[in-house]
């Protein structure tokens, strides 16, 4: 459907910095907190309280800029955004407009065309707004201020994403960074990650700007890129239809899959910046940025450089595991107690991903440990449990946790590896299923893995499968010989897993 | 004016009309002069004229009803303020610094502060001059979420 057309996509990301407290008071930044419990003066905007700036907030600012490659300046300033709006009770917002804190840089990504890179054009720091809360209030709506003067990271991406997917890939990637840096959470459903798109849409080739929407409301990464690929696909048919798209902000409607239009008017993006007249420039010394620069962690790609030259892992497998610094060190700790990197980071990237994400869970909520992961692994190859088995122990490592040898006995995952306490069961399954085993015996290797399912399903995934597989051959070659006698030879090799 | 890390932090005595320009452009920003429509005032000199419509936009944006008299006096009064300022057009401010704020010969730098949290107002005071509240919540006349004004049937 886009095929004459090219999307141009720029992400606008709001980072709530970690600090202990606000921008410009004392108040605590706990998340959390009853309303109205975290305000002062200050960020309740009363008379005659003046702002003064979180040197923390300065120095978690210059920490992701530098992390993004950006160029940190030698003075910037903050500036009033002025706009009227119940969650704002200054009616201004202290922001920073023509001297941002930082500018330049890029994030890397990989897409399956290989690596891409995409230009910061800003990073400026700039204060939360309060909550509304518009449930159950029948007279009017609640205001919260406790988020209020936040310190709030704005990172501008310059428009050169070329699909929703690859928004989506570059956010994951500008999260992971500035994870690692420390400075915030990054967490999307809190709010301590946020994300506006610009979008627009030119005749492929073409070096035109189409007309810029602006989309908001997107609460996940999966909103991200759906919302993205509903505005392209909307602009392309305005497009096709020989329409224009008009210049506006739109929102996206989670339930209903769609981005409408905004009520908010034109005058509201006139937010008459001007000098915040409370707040001198500030300058910031290069000594000072060269010391937060040599404090910084390792970052994703020199972790990906490691993983990849020196464990031999594919890159793939790299980016996967730097996703997040939990992530990556799961894998390192796991590494550790089980020095296998193929196996760690199968298990980890497949396996454990899935079922965090099964479970909405973040790595950070589960009760999965580097401890229980590699003890996990060595039941495995101590032919304890068997692969099935292992699945459902991880489900138990990562909703409770715990020691996998004893959930191992809780659960009754214990591998069964008497043939004589399997015996019964093979020969119910052998006896219930004569198609498939007429087929297994004329050749079909097949009807084997049907069979082994059930016998998999009967001991509850407990069966070791070697010993099962060989149980069941030697049950047929029986049958085989009880009835034509053609039966394939069943000396060989157990079957596999 | 000391840093939060304790030791007074030596202030920049670096000549910075360069970087700031630099900082500009790097930003890709419009310099001064370019900005919206209604900052763009016409006539140079003394002589500054403010429309009507630049009047009522703005009135609009600072939720100021106006009447047509007012307006016209705000025109006038308007334009005489920007032309008393606009005599510093007459000047020629090529690689001066621009004055970002009045005391930046004081304060060259802005004075920082610690992360420790003070504490906050008790709840009780922060909300003793709100006109209404409820649940600990200033109570404001209804806004409209957005994700509500066309989400219709979504329950």
């Amino acid at each position: 459907m886009t095929s004459e057309f090219e999307p141009v996509i720029g992400l606008e990301v709001h980072v709530e910095l970690s600090t202990r407290t606000k921008a410009f008071c004392g108040c605590p930044a706990t998340f959390g907190a009853p309303p109205n419990t975290q305000v002062c003066p200050v960020c309740l905007g009363l008379p005659g309280s003046l702002p003064v700036l979180n040197l923390k907030a300065v120095e978690y600012a210059i920490r992701a800029a530098l992390a993004l490659g950006c160029q940190v300046a030698r003075v910037c300033k903050f500036d009033r955004k002025n706009y009227f709006y119940p969650d704002l009770p200054k009616s201004y917002q202290i922001s920073q407009y023509d001297l941002p804190l930082a500018t330049g840089g890029a994030v890397e990504f990989l897409t399956p065309g290989g690596r891409k890179r995409v230009g910061i054009r800003r990073l400026h720091l700039e204060e939360d707004t309060g909550k509304l809360l518009h449930e159950g209030v029948e007279s009017g709506s609640l205001v919260d201020f406790n988020r209020c003067g936040v310190p709030l990271l704005e990172i501008v991406s310059e428009p050169e994403l070329a699909s929703p997917e690859d928004a989506r890939l570059y956010l994951t990637a500008l999260r992971s960074l500035i994870q690692f840096t420390g400075v915030s959470d990054c967490r999307m459903e809190r709010g301590s990650l946020r994300c506006d798109a610009n979008v627009s849409l030119r005749p492929r080739g073409s070096r035109e700007w189409g007309a810029l929407v602006e989309v908001k409301n997107m609460n996940s990464f999966r909103s991200v890129k759906a919302a993205l690929e509903f505005e392209v696909s909307r602009q392309a048919r305005v497009l096709s239809a020989g329409g224009r798209v008009a210049r506006e902000t739109r929102h996206w409607d989670e339930a209903r899959g769609v981005t409408f239009p905004s009520r908010s008017k034109e005058e509201a993006h006139d937010y008459r910046y001007f000098p915040e007249p409370d707040l001198p420039p500030l300058r910031i010394e290069p000594e000072w940025v060269e010391e937060i620069r040599a404090g910084l962690p390792e970052l994703p790609e020199a972790r990906r450089r490691r993983l990849v030259s020196g464990l031999g892992l594919p890159e793939y497998n790299a980016w996967v595991l730097t996703s997040s610094p939990a992530l990556a060190r799961l894998f390192d700790e796991t590494l550790r107690l089980y020095p296998d990197p193929r196996e760690v980071s199968n298990w980890v990237m497949g396996d454990v991903l899935r079922v965090l994400n099964a479970r909405r869970l973040e790595l950070e909520e589960s009760k999965l440990t580097a401890e229980g992961l590699a003890g996990m692994l060595r039941l495995i190859d101590r032919g304890l449990i068997s692969g099935r088995a292992a699945k459902a122990l991880l489900e138990a490592l990562v909703v409770d946790g715990g020691e996998p040898a004893r959930l191992v006995e809780e659960l009754g995952l214990t591998q069964v590896s008497d043939p004589a306490a399997l015996a019964g069961v093979v020969r119910e399954v052998v006896a219930q299923n004569p198609s498939t085993v007429a087929d297994y015996l004329s050749g079909k290797e097949k009807a084997l893995t049907f069979l082994m399912g059930q016998v998999m399903k009967r001991t509850s995934g407990r069966a070791n499968p070697e010993v099962a597989a060989r149980l069941l051959r030697d049950a047929m070659a029986g049958e085989g010989r009880a009835g034509s006698g053609a039966g394939p030879d069943s000396g060989g090799e157990a079957g596999g897993r | 004016m000391r840093s939060a890390q304790g030791e007074p932090r030596p202030l920049l005595g670096h000549p910075v009309a360069d970087p700031l320009v630099r900082a500009r452009k790097r930003a890709g920003l419009r310099l001064p002069g370019s900005g919206p429509a209604w900052y763009n005032v016409a006539g140079g000199g003394g002589s500054v004229a403010v429309s009507r419509e630049t009047v009522e936009h703005i009135a609009v944006l600072a939720r100021l009803g106006l009447d047509p008299a007012e307006a016209g006096e705000m025109e006038r009064q308007l334009g005489a303020i920007l032309a008393y300022v606009g005599k510093l057009r007459e000047l020629d401010t090529e690689g001066v610094e621009p004055t970002f704020h009045v005391l930046g010969r004081l304060l060259p730098s802005l004075p920082l502060r610690p992360d420790e949290p003070l504490p906050p107002l008790s709840p009780g005071a922060a909300l003793a001059n709100a006109p209404a509240s409820e649940r600990g919540c200033f109570l404001v006349p209804p806004v409209i979420p957005e994700e509500a004004e066309k989400g219709g049937g979504g329950g």
